[in-house]
């Protein structure tokens, strides 16, 4: 069994990352961008320079638990002996030292951009879960079309505006169908309450943004690397989506998928720092241990009733399921924690 | 063993919080210390601009085959919806183009627009313009993009069309009151010290400063220029200022460090003035002093016949109904898959 009480080092490490990555893209990227021009507000700009300063110390704090997150989840990978769990942690570190590497200008900004495209196309791969991976894979696809758009062009052109065009079209396209099927990334369903939370927040931002439909705009280009060509009612789906996922994934003590989906619209889409293509391999790393995890207290659970059935002992002769093997091994390297 | 695994609760969750306390105060405290020595761990990834080395001087028409032999880098613009006036973006897009040469940096702008408004002599007239903004100051991070903030000014190069051209006479249609002077006095925008009211020594670019909405002024020109062409329908609009400007809250080029640079353009007969502009999100202008990569692709490909906009409106109702569908196959998906967990 690999328990997630085996691993509260992650969990808390990617909750806390989870929960300050929003506070920054709250704070900072959005409240400090718009509440300084509101007319009228003028008499608290005290207070708005103090939201100002929270942002910045949670972006911070946020780059800090990021990396420390990503760390974590390479040695935590490494420990699963199995060929995807291995393979999402090389890729992992890989991604860590490429943004190192940046950072001492030992690699040039592109250089660094094209190997964010590459380490995060291969975490997302070897993590690939089938269908429940839809939303993921969805998302990372606009990622990188996106990234394709900025890479693509490099300091000196390269791409035609119509390749421009039809990629920022395409990206845009699939990030809102990653937000709308995101209910899939939930292991045991969306229930009622959950649905209910979704269409509250679809409601709210189609009608909301049907009225300032520029709002949309230009908080999508800011905050999701996308100019939000599309209608109100698309991006009120997709939203809906995420706000359905999040919270039956909460109501299901699923909080590392939770933490997932927030670490991905935190994350946004394209290569805008190494920060938020790092939020998007975590989102994506963090999904596949949820799954892990999942698959490993399934195959307990199934161990023990298999133990208080009539055909346990015809059962027993069978070999060992795949989860199984994980879970002996995640327990083995889980249990450090 | 049985009260460990099931630890999922809230209660669980705040009793893991607590046990790894000291190891998110020890993360804080090194947020702290990175926020107060400014030392960010991540780098920005976002789109750059190259401003390259050319051997001639160039000329200040941006349709001449020298500008448009370079590859440009397209930046997505959108409307301004921060400040009011709200709204703009009927400018999809906007081609850029970056050189140097004798240390003087010119941007060239080119953006698709098939009317080219070059008078504001009618209260319902506005005029095509196009700007360039960079933080005044050099800064660890970027100010507000829309007219920066109270601690962080931009300045800001504005280009446009009716302080380009001559004014135009009075339309057939209109009135004016004759003045019995020429005296400024009798002009009170003139009077005032208006840049754009003056009669004499207007240029087409202004060089302005704000720290904040509503905070726009002008600022000393050092050394600002720039020209525009409207050919095919589309505005190519060349500035130019040499690297050193010599005003305080102006950048300087020295080509060490990459510039944030932002773009807004406005298109008059779309009523776009003022804060309802098309605006692009901050990129970065790298001074290198290599040629500039000549271009590989046919121009046409640049400026695809249609507008951005037009096919938008049948995709994006198509794209809606499919995600309309979609949704609620995956809700029936998921009812199936839930009652077969259960």
């Amino acid at each position: 069994m690999i328990p997630t009480a085996r691993m509260p080092t992650l969990r808390i490490l990617s909750g806390s990352l989870g929960v300050v990555a929003l506070i920054e893209l709250a704070l900072l990227r959005t409240g400090t961008r718009t509440l300084v021009h509101i007319p009228g507000l003028g008499r608290f700009d005290l207070s708005i320079g103090l939201l100002s300063e929270v942002g910045r110390l949670a972006y911070y704090f946020s780059v800090v638990l990021l990396f420390s997150t990503l760390v974590y989840l390479v040695v935590w990978l490494w420990r699963v002996d199995t060929l995807p769990a291995r393979a999402a942690s090389v890729f992992t570190s890989f991604f860590l030292l490429v943004a190192g590497a940046g950072r001492i200008d030992v690699l040039t900004v592109p250089v660094v951009g094209w190997c964010s495209l590459i380490a995060t196309l291969a975490v997302a791969t070897v993590t690939w879960r089938g269908v429940s991976s839809i939303p993921i894979g969805l998302f990372t696809a606009s990622w990188a079309i996106a990234a394709w758009s900025v890479l693509g062009q490099g300091v000196g052109g390269g791409l035609s505006g119509r390749s421009v065009d039809v990629s920022i079209l395409v990206a845009e396209s699939l990030l809102i169908l990653a937000g709308v099927t995101a209910p899939l990334l939930v292991r045991r369903g969306v229930g009622t309450p959950g649905l209910v939370a979704g269409l509250v927040a679809f409601l709210a931002v189609a009608v909301g943004f049907s009225v300032g439909g520029s709002t949309l705009a230009i908080l999508a280009l800011w905050n999701l690397g996308v100019p939000g060509w599309f209608s109100p009612l698309a991006f009120g789906l997709a939203f809906g989506g995420l706000v359905t996922a999040t919270w039956s994934a909460l109501a299901a003590h699923e909080r590392l998928t939770a933490v997932s989906i927030g670490l991905l619209v935190a994350g946004g889409v394209g290569t805008i720092s190494t920060y938020q293509t790092g939020l998007v391999v975590a989102a994506i790393a963090i999904y596949y241990v949820a799954n892990l995890a999942s698959d490993t207290e399934t195959d307990h659970l199934s161990a023990r009733l298999q133990r208080t059935s009539p055909e346990r002992k015809s059962r027993e002769a069978a070999p060992a399921g795949r989860g199984e093997r994980v879970g002996r091994a995640l327990a083995r390297s889980g249990s450090g924690d | 063993m049985r009260a460990v695994s099931r630890a999922t609760g809230w209660e669980g969750a705040l009793r893991s919080v607590v046990s790894k306390l000291p190891l998110l105060l020890g993360l804080l405290l090194v947020a702290v210390v990175l926020r107060v020595t400014e030392a960010n761990p991540a780098i920005a990834q976002t789109q750059s601009i190259g401003a390259w080395g050319v051997s001639a001087e160039p000329i200040m028409d941006g349709s001449a085959p020298e500008w448009q032999s370079i590859l440009p880098v397209f930046l997505p613009t959108t409307s301004q919806q921060v400040a009011p006036p709200m709204g703009g973006g009927a400018i999809e897009r906007v081609a850029v183009r970056a050189v140097h040469h004798g240390d003087v940096l010119y941007v060239m702008l080119e953006w698709s627009d098939a009317t080219p408004d070059e008078a504001s002599d009618r209260h319902e007239a506005f005029s095509d313009a196009a700007a360039v903004q960079f933080p005044a100051e050099a800064g660890s991070a970027v100010p507000a993009i829309c007219m920066g903030q109270a601690d962080r000014a931009v300045n800001i190069w504005q280009w446009r069309a009716d302080q380009q051209t001559e004014r135009s006479s009075l339309p057939e249609s209109g009135y004016v009151d004759s003045y019995p002077s020429t005296d400024d006095l009798f002009f009170p925008a003139r009077e005032a010290g208006n840049p754009l009211a003056q009669s004499q020594g207007r240029t087409a670019v202004q060089s302005l400063l704000a720290g904040g909405f509503g905070t726009l002024e002008v600022a000393g020109q050092g050394g600002l220029d720039g020209h525009a062409v409207h050919e095919n329908g589309r505005w190519m609009v060349v500035f130019s200022r040499p690297f050193a400007s010599g005003i305080e809250m102006q950048p300087s080029f020295d080509g060490s460090t990459p510039v944030d640079v932002a773009l807004a353009v406005w298109d008059g007969s779309k009523q776009e003035r003022n804060g309802i502009k098309s605006v692009s999100a901050f990129t970065r202008l790298q001074i290198t002093p290599e040629d500039p990569p000549r271009r590989a692709v046919a121009a046409t490909d640049d400026w695809p016949a249609y507008s951005p906009s037009n096919p938008m409106v049948p995709i994006s109702i198509g794209f809606t109904a499919f995600l309309i569908a979609a949704t609620a196959a995956l809700w029936v998906y998921m009812s199936r898959w839930k009652r077969e967990t259960k």
